[in-house]
């Protein structure tokens, strides 16, 4: 019923820029009476903060239902059957658009990836003529935990802890870092292994006076025996407290369009 | 007697082994809670930070050609041998000093480049504290890669060097460029422009830190629209050449 999308062969040959085409709606001619629309799953994988979540593609297992017609309909197809969406676009040929679709889905198990914590989902989605739908799921990681991941810098707590697997105390004290988001350093401390939960460090904290609000980076490192810092984890820590600087602005590089010309 | 003592074995086995099961739970509960999630499994990035951490602690072509071939695993994508073998050989000059690392600019380049190839929308253009954004969120995911460095630009105890190295390794930067399409395409965090961003920086900086944007599926489209008409007006030659362009832009070598 369904037919992987094939307009884009070029997505077995091209990569970074044509990273793109995959989510190809759009790719066949919208003129074609055929055309239906397309599927995409996107898996948006979180750690702490929503801020920070980054989206891959994923493969869902979905399958659909007409509702109802929202203007003059082209095709004729009224229902998919279980289908696997992706990693590329997938496409719906002759599925009846524009119309009201109810779409039910869930992420297709995949080795070495927990599966995203929505489970089945069912969405009911408006679709245009050859548009591109994109079914999401959220997967929640936390490699690395801080208690607590938010301070009020006028009362910040004495110490955090941080759950990391892997740290090691054999060459010396792990370290904890602290980065802005700019990514600059604002300070390095050795941290303790508490003894009694093996997972778990503990580090003083230092003075914050200067920390404004926003989500700071806290990375955590293991001491090699060269003295070189081994990173084994890195989590966020919120901060509140202090008027946070103005978005800095950045000239754009592309002013010698030679240097960003394709 | 010798009957007890068969009789006895699997008793002591099984006894040795509700032994161990007690000694392991009651070690469990003296930690007083489960360890933390591993970076090995679970998630998206652990097999690419598995390969960096080989890359990191053995080196050796073959653990960098399976770093980049993870590289576009990880974002599902199959691409020509000659583009991987490109970045994997830069890889392999840089990781053995032979050359230096990508500023982040030239991602920053790559990706405004594309933009204007495909005349997608303003907000698929980037900056270098976006691709910045970028990295510092990926190295969550896969700390031994993203910021990395070689191991030998790893910080010293007592040093004030920054962990996350400003310079990107060749696969890291293929990389971060591919990441930062892709959440071109369909992440509401990066499909800003520079405006909007700027019109939301107090409140993610006040009442809503750590919080993400609300997204808006018209962006997706849009960008998806901008990308197949592209792809329509292009000759197979020029789409081809595409990626060999984006690695010129980054200063890989051919």
């Amino acid at each position: 019923m369904t037919q992987r999308v094939s307009f884009i062969s070029l997505i077995l040959v091209v990569s970074v820029a044509i990273s793109g085409c995959n989510s190809g709606g759009g790719g066949g001619n919208s003129s074609d009476p055929n055309i239906g629309f397309f599927l995409i799953g996107d898996r948006f994988e979180q750690s702490q903060t929503t801020g920070s979540t980054i989206v891959v593609p994923t493969i869902m297992r979905a399958q659909g239902q007409f509702i109802e017609p929202q203007g003059t309909i082209r095709g004729t197809v009224e229902s998919f059957p279980v289908t696997d969406i992706g990693p590329a676009a997938t496409q719906i040929p002759g599925a009846k658009v524009p119309a009201k679709w109810r779409i039910t889905y869930v992420e297709a198990a995949q080795p070495g990836r927990i599966p995203c914590q929505d489970g089945i989902r069912t969405v009911e989605r408006n679709v245009g003529v050859g548009e591109l739908e994109r079914l999401t799921c959220t997967a929640r990681v936390f490699p690395v935990t801080l208690i607590p991941n938010s301070v009020d810098v006028q009362s910040p707590p004495t110490t955090i802890e941080i759950d990391v697997e892997g740290v090691s105390n054999e060459h010396g004290q792990p370290q904890v870092a602290i980065l802005n988001e700019f990514g600059q350093l604002q300070f390095a401390v050795p941290a303790t292994i508490i003894e009694s939960a093996k997972h778990r460090i503990s580090f003083t904290v230092p003075n914050m006076n200067d920390f404004y609000n926003g989500v700071y980076t806290v990375s955590v490192s293991n001491v090699r025996a060269t003295g070189e810092w081994d990173v084994i984890g890195v989590g966020e820590l919120s901060v509140y407290g202090n008027v946070p600087p103005q978005l800095p602005q950045f000239p754009n590089p592309c002013v010698i369009p030679a240097e960003c010309l394709f | 007697m010798r009957n007890k003592i068969l009789i006895s074995i699997p008793i002591a086995v099984v006894m040795s082994l509700l032994g161990t099961a007690i000694l392991y739970n009651l070690e469990f509960r003296a930690s007083g809670q489960t360890p933390p999630p591993s970076y090995d499994e679970n998630y998206s990035f652990a097999q690419l930070n598995i390969k960096a951490r080989a890359v990191n602690e053995i080196g050796g072509s073959s653990n960098i050609n399976a770093l980049v071939d993870e590289i576009f695993n990880t974002f599902s994508l199959v691409v020509a041998s000659d583009v991987k073998a490109r970045i994997a050989n830069s890889e392999n000059l840089y990781q053995t000093n032979q050359r230096g690392g990508v500023a982040e600019v030239e991602v920053v380049q790559a990706i405004n480049g594309l933009q204007a190839k495909f005349n997608s929308p303003e907000f698929s253009k980037t900056d270098l504290y976006e691709v910045r954004k970028l990295r510092q969120a990926l190295q969550l995911y896969a700390p031994q890669f993203v910021g990395h460095g070689r191991q030998s630009e790893q910080s010293f105890v007592g040093d004030v060097n920054p962990t996350i190295v400003p310079e990107m390794s060749p696969a890291e930067a293929a990389f971060v460029l591919i990441a930062m399409a892709h959440q071109k395409k369909a992440n509401p965090n990066y499909q800003l422009t520079f405006a909007e961003r700027d019109a939301q920086w107090n409140d993610l900086h006040t009442t809503k830190i750590g919080q993400g944007i609300e997204g808006d599926p018209i962006r997706s489209q849009q960008m998806a629209d901008a990308i197949a008409a592209g792809v329509a007006a292009m000759t197979p030659s020029e789409l081809l050449a595409i990626p060999h362009r984006a690695l010129d832009i980054l200063g890989i070598e051919p």
